[in-house]
């Protein structure tokens, strides 16, 4: 592409070598792979028995009750919605706004986005009463002109989130062409290589594919853009549009979606570390790369950090007093632990990486990723959990901790989300081949292979 | 009177209602119940009616009521004394009819023990209890639901009870069981079975055919007229009489005293009564209204108690008083007096099907009897209290603070008479300025939604528009007593299922209605304790209604927020989104026991796990209703409908109508002054509920 989009780090690399480490990660899995692909698979056996559970006997296995109708279920999925952000983001975002570090890291942050949104969509569906009636909510013809009541902002979830997982699949595709059509000229079994023709849409790298491969990814790009702003906010009117204090507020949609960045880039940290190091593929992925993220994730926990500060200035700017009620209650409360976790991980520790030890150091990181990742399921429990234990008449207050099934369901949808990214770095290249040889020096090219 | 008052000892506590007392224009002294009863309830009963007398409330704000059932019934000190008998062997055969001595006893009595010692011990009764354990015969009879019988509702008008069933097992009824001993004994009674003594008896009293009786509903009016000189029926209390009353109070025995570091209180309970309820899922899941815990008898502590002992709501303790020793499940009574716990009748029954965890305060009472009347004297011991371990106690309410929420509201009587209202606003409850009142009228529900006016915020979506009525209720928090009859009268319409203790214990009970207790402090530092019934408000403006992905919460053009069982997936959202939080989700498939399933209203839905439900202020009773008056082609009559709460309540707190129908009942309360909507000012709800405040006399505003 464009000459700025040249990285001076790949300097050292030839497009062979290229080619060698990364499709060198779809290699034959080792023992730690398959022992991985073995746990993943249990936490799914776990979390499906447990699903299971809710549908045989019904949602009171789970510690739910009147007044706390919606938990821990309902938390996990804002958690992965969430982290189904980092992906677009950094792909179509960073691609528009020409950010040189976004090369190397892209692909699998989209593969984090897809996989995540995925997870998500699972969670409406597990927590229902009757998830056999759940076509309900689909606005499908049918002979009884019923419709969903499209003032539901659940059926905006709904539309949202299939507009979001569609146009990120499709832009997802899009990217891999290139790339497929690389493994299909490698792979040697004809069967295998039969469906990578297919898929590879008959993809030769000629001048006229690039120009309208180039198209169409800036097109994706910019229809993807907006989604990334909207699907977070379309999830936040599901708290945002109630009545409940704590929930009803304007300042959700860019809360939630600065919180949804800050949450799938710490994913795409905590699993870009550890990739880099088992594919050895440090040279690629460089601490370049991850400082750049490190820097925005910075960022968007200041905007989260001002965003809680906010919250609670307004609450007492409006003299409401349930609303005064409820961020009393969060930070002394019942649940003042998880308040306090939320604060300490997704506003005080991310904060080291205003020091360029921390955020150049891998073991830093990695520890601060890991600490956003709970900070902001706190966050979502801390939002969902105090505003509906505490409402409006004080006879209903009550209180709620998940129960076992509930846990199982969050152990089974890390266990889903990790299974299908294991599976796909071994399928797919999880670095985009064209694009990092595209950002190498021209120098270099010159012994491509 | 003064003057008699100025030679009295001055007590401080009293000395303010004696002031009230001598200053109000038409006092009257009320009677205590078992709580104040000890071995002077009589004399306690004597100087209440003496000052009542006094002061002149005698036949005008306190009247007496006829004749009671209570007057033929032998007093407890009979019973002890045939316990003792049959404890001492005298006794051949000793018939027990639908009673349970074994447990309802005091336990210095040791009734269990002796009982077992009589020889032939017949219980009689229809269900399994501690004294049908004991018994060397047990002989099932009806429930009254199954039986013929006749009762004294007062002087002049008896009544009939007929079946209204068929027996559910092979029992019979106790009349019959009699009638088949008088043959096996050798005589021959007049009529074959007890129905047809029951028969025999009032046609040839009264009316010449049994028909006539039940056509006019079983109840009839008897032949004897009220009693010469007085005005309401009742007997007079005549004034020469008066000087008999002052005896006993010469005889005033000295207050409770002993060992222990509290006066133990054993009041009735209110559901469970003395306990023959205790084991019923109906009375065992309507929480008490003023413990506000369902499933338990559990001991209330006064708040110095509870300190001595370092106790907290759900700790196990041990009651100790030279009688007995039992382990209970305490509750902070904020309400109690210092230095007294209260435990109620109805604990540690044994043949029920989920056992408490308190035990009856019967075991820690002796047979002190009141030597004027013969009765049990409840308030007799002193106990000893000790903590034995933590605990938990199922508790419904989240808190009974209102926390300045104007949620449970009170007016003054000085400030009503006056015309002074205070004004539901946005920012609560405003008062008005004194000695003025407030301008505007409030905006009632009996308005059209858009002649209330628009503020400003109310350009989201447009008004809803009830064409032709809009059902609605009115609530006098001034009459509630708390009982929790409307409840239980909801369990039975709307065939609400029973969750159980655990269930409760989470807080998914699937009461459609709840008493919520809110507790205030008057400006003189005053306990005083209100009871709220809350259901589905029906908001014309329901939270629920828009946030429902399937339109399974709507609106029907009569004002009501309907729920479509069927098409309810369960999300949950129209309960988070409810402010009143009246909406209940069914988290489990509960089962009905047999033969509970017969209980169930043919006219409603019978819901499955995964569905939310609600009041619907028994929708079904409105559509049968409005069916019939189309059918007959005339309008619906005013009070021709009635909410099974509504119907039920026995103070008739509860008012139910069209409030669009000119001149309904409903309609009228609604314009009252004293009427305020529950969190409408705040959530621009528009509920079709209007509560009228408590009216409270010369207290002052609460602190």
């Amino acid at each position: 592409m464009s000459e700025h989009r040249v990285n001076p780090n790949l300097g050292r690399l030839s497009y062979a070598q290229v080619n060698r480490d990364i499709l060198a990660t779809l290699g034959k899995p080792g023992k730690i792979y398959l022992g991985l692909l073995i746990f993943c698979l249990g936490l799914v056996a776990v979390g499906g028995y447990c699903w299971g559970q809710i549908i045989w006997k019904g949602v009171g296995v789970t510690n739910l009750n009147n007044p706390v109708g919606w938990g821990l279920l309902i938390t996990t999925f804002v958690f992965w919605v969430g982290i189904g952000h980092a992906g677009t983001l950094i792909s179509a975002i960073l691609f528009l706004l020409r950010v040189p570090w976004r090369t190397a890291i892209f692909r699998a942050a989209e593969t984090t986005t897809i996989f995540a949104v995925v997870t998500a969509g699972l969670f409406p569906l597990i927590h229902l009463g009757r998830v056999w009636a759940m076509y309900y909510i689909l606005p499908y013809a049918n002979g009884r002109q019923l419709w969903p009541n499209f003032r539901s902002p659940l059926v905006w979830d709904v539309l949202a989130i299939s507009t979001y997982l569609t146009v990120s699949a499709i832009f997802f595709f899009v990217g891999l062409v290139p790339d497929i059509a690389a493994i299909r000229d490698r792979s040697k079994v004809s069967a295998v290589r039969w469906v990578w023709k297919i898929l590879s849409l008959g993809w030769m790298g000629s001048t006229r594919q690039w120009k309208h491969y180039l198209a169409a990814y800036v097109l994706f790009a910019g229809l993807a853009t907006p989604l990334v702003i909207s699907v977070h906010s379309v999830v936040s009117w599901d708290f945002a549009m109630s009545v409940i204090p704590g929930w009803h507020t304007t300042i959700f949609a860019p809360y939630f979606v600065a919180g949804a960045i800050l949450s799938g880039l710490a994913m795409v940290l905590t699993i870009l570390i550890p990739l880099r190091a088992a594919f050895r593929i440090g040279h690629i992925i460089r601490l370049y790369h991850l400082e750049g993220m490190a820097k925005v994730l910075l960022f968007t926990s200041l905007i989260v950090g001002y965003a809680y500060a906010t919250e609670f200035f307004i609450a007492w700017y409006s003299g409401n007093p349930f609303e005064i009620a409820i961020f009393k209650f969060r930070p002394t409360g019942h649940y003042a632990g998880i308040f306090w976790g939320m604060v300490t991980c997704n506003v005080v520790i991310p904060s080291l990486f205003f020091f360029k030890k921390v955020r150049t150091s891998l073991v830093g990181l990695l520890l601060v990723a890991i600490a956003v990742n709970f900070g902001m399921w706190f966050e979502r429990f801390n939002i969902i959990v105090t505003s509906l234990s505490h409402d409006f008449l004080p006879h209903n207050w009550g209180s709620y901790w998940p129960s076992p099934v509930e846990w199982g369901i969050l152990a089974g949808s890390f266990g889903w989300f990790f299974l299908l990214f294991l599976m796909f770095v071994k399928i797919l290249p999880s670095i985009s081949l064209a694009e990092v040889k595209e950002s190498m020096p021209e120098g270099v090219k010159e012994d491509a292979a | 009177f003064d003057v008699a008052l100025a030679g009295l000892p001055q007590l401080p506590e009293v000395a303010p209602y004696v002031h009230r007392l001598m200053k109000a224009a038409n006092p009257v002294v009320l009677f205590g119940g078992t709580e104040v009863l000890g071995a002077n309830a009589t004399a306690t009963h004597a100087a209440v009616l003496l000052t009542n007398a006094l002061r002149g409330a005698l036949g005008k704000s306190l009247r007496f009521g006829e004749h009671s059932a209570w007057n033929k019934v032998d007093p407890a000190q009979r019973t002890f004394e045939l316990v003792d008998q049959a404890g001492s062997g005298k006794l051949d055969v000793l018939l027990v009819s639908d009673a349970n001595p074994a447990y309802a006893l005091p336990g210095g009595l040791s009734a269990a023990k002796k009982l077992a010692a009589c020889q032939s011990l017949i219980a009689l009764g229809y269900e399994h209890n501690e004294t049908t354990e004991l018994a060397r015969v047990v002989l099932p009879t009806h429930h009254p639901l199954e039986a013929w019988g006749d009762y004294d509702v007062r002087d002049g008008a008896v009544g009939m009870m007929q079946p209204v069933r068929v027996p559910l097992t092979a029992s019979r009824h106790t009349g019959d069981v009699l009638l088949d001993l008088a043959r096996r004994a050798g005589k021959q009674p007049s009529h074959p079975d007890f129905r047809g003594v029951i028969a025999a008896h009032w046609t040839s009293r009264v009316v010449p055919d049994l028909t006539d009786v039940l056509v006019k509903g079983g109840k009839f009016s008897g032949p004897k007229s009220p009693p010469a000189g007085s005005p309401h029926g009742g007997p007079a209390l005549v004034p020469q009489r008066l000087r008999d009353l002052a005896g006993p109070l010469a005889k005033i025995p000295a207050p409770v005293a002993g060992a222990g570091q509290a006066t133990l209180i054993a009041p009735l309970s209110a559901a469970l009564y003395d306990g023959r309820a205790t084991g019923r899922d109906w009375l065992m899941e309507l929480p008490d209204s003023l413990i506000q815990s369902a499933w338990e008898v559990p001991v209330e502590l006064a708040l110095d108690v509870a300190a001595s002992l370092r106790a907290e709501t759900g700790d196990r303790i041990s009651l100790r008083t030279g009688i007995g020793e039992i382990v209970a499940t305490a509750v902070i009574g904020s309400d109690l007096a210092e230095g007294t716990v209260a435990l109620r009748m109805g604990g540690g029954r044994t043949f029920t099907k989920e056992k408490l965890d308190s035990g009856s305060v019967m075991k820690l009472l002796d047979p002190v009897v009141d030597p004027l009347s013969g009765e049990l004297a409840f308030c007799q011991a002193r106990v000893s209290l000790t903590r034995v371990s933590d605990g938990e106690l199922v508790s419904v309410s989240g808190g009974t603070d209102s926390q300045d929420r104007f949620l449970c509201l009170s007016v003054e009587l000085e400030d009503a008479k006056a015309g002074h209202f205070p004004m539901m606003t946005r920012h609560g409850d405003v008062q008005p300025e004194h000695g003025k009142a407030h301008g505007k009228p409030l905006p009632m529900p009996a308005d059209d939604m858009a002649a209330e006016g628009k503020r400003p915020d109310d350009n989201n979506y447009e008004l809803v528009k009830h064409p032709e009525s809009r059902w609605g209720m009115v609530v006098d928090l001034d009459k509630c007593t708390g009982c929790g009859a409307c409840v239980v009268a909801c369990f039975a319409e709307n065939n609400i299922p029973m969750v159980g203790r655990a269930q409760v214990m989470k807080g998914r009970e699937m009461q459609w209605m709840r008493i919520e207790k809110h507790v205030f402090r008057n400006e003189g530092r005053q306990l005083r304790v209100r009871f709220m019934p809350v259901m589905c408000q029906q908001c014309a403006q329901a939270p629920c209604e828009t946030v429902c992905p399937v339109f399974a919460s709507y609106h029907t053009p009569d004002g009501l927020n309907a729920q479509i069982y069927n098409r309810c997936i369960g999300t949950r959202y129209c309960s988070n989104n409810c402010p009143y939080k009246v909406r209940r989700f069914n988290y489990f498939d509960y089962e009905r026991e047999s033969p509970a399933q017969q209980q169930l209203n043919p006219d409603v839905t019978v819901r499955s796990r995964g569905v939310m439900e609600k009041c619907t202020f028994c929708i079904q009773r409105i559509r049968e209703a409005t069916n019939r008056a189309k059918f007959e082609g005339r309008k619906l009559r005013d009070g021709e409908v009635q909410s099974a709460c509504a119907a039920t309540c026995p103070s008739g707190a509860i008012t139910f109508g069209d409030l669009k129908l000119a001149g309904s009942q409903v309609a009228r309360l609604a314009a009252d002054p004293r009427g305020y909507r529950l969190l409408d000012y705040q959530v621009n709800t528009r509920p079709a509920v209007v509560y009228l405040r408590r009216v409270y006399s010369g207290e002052g505003g609460e602190g």
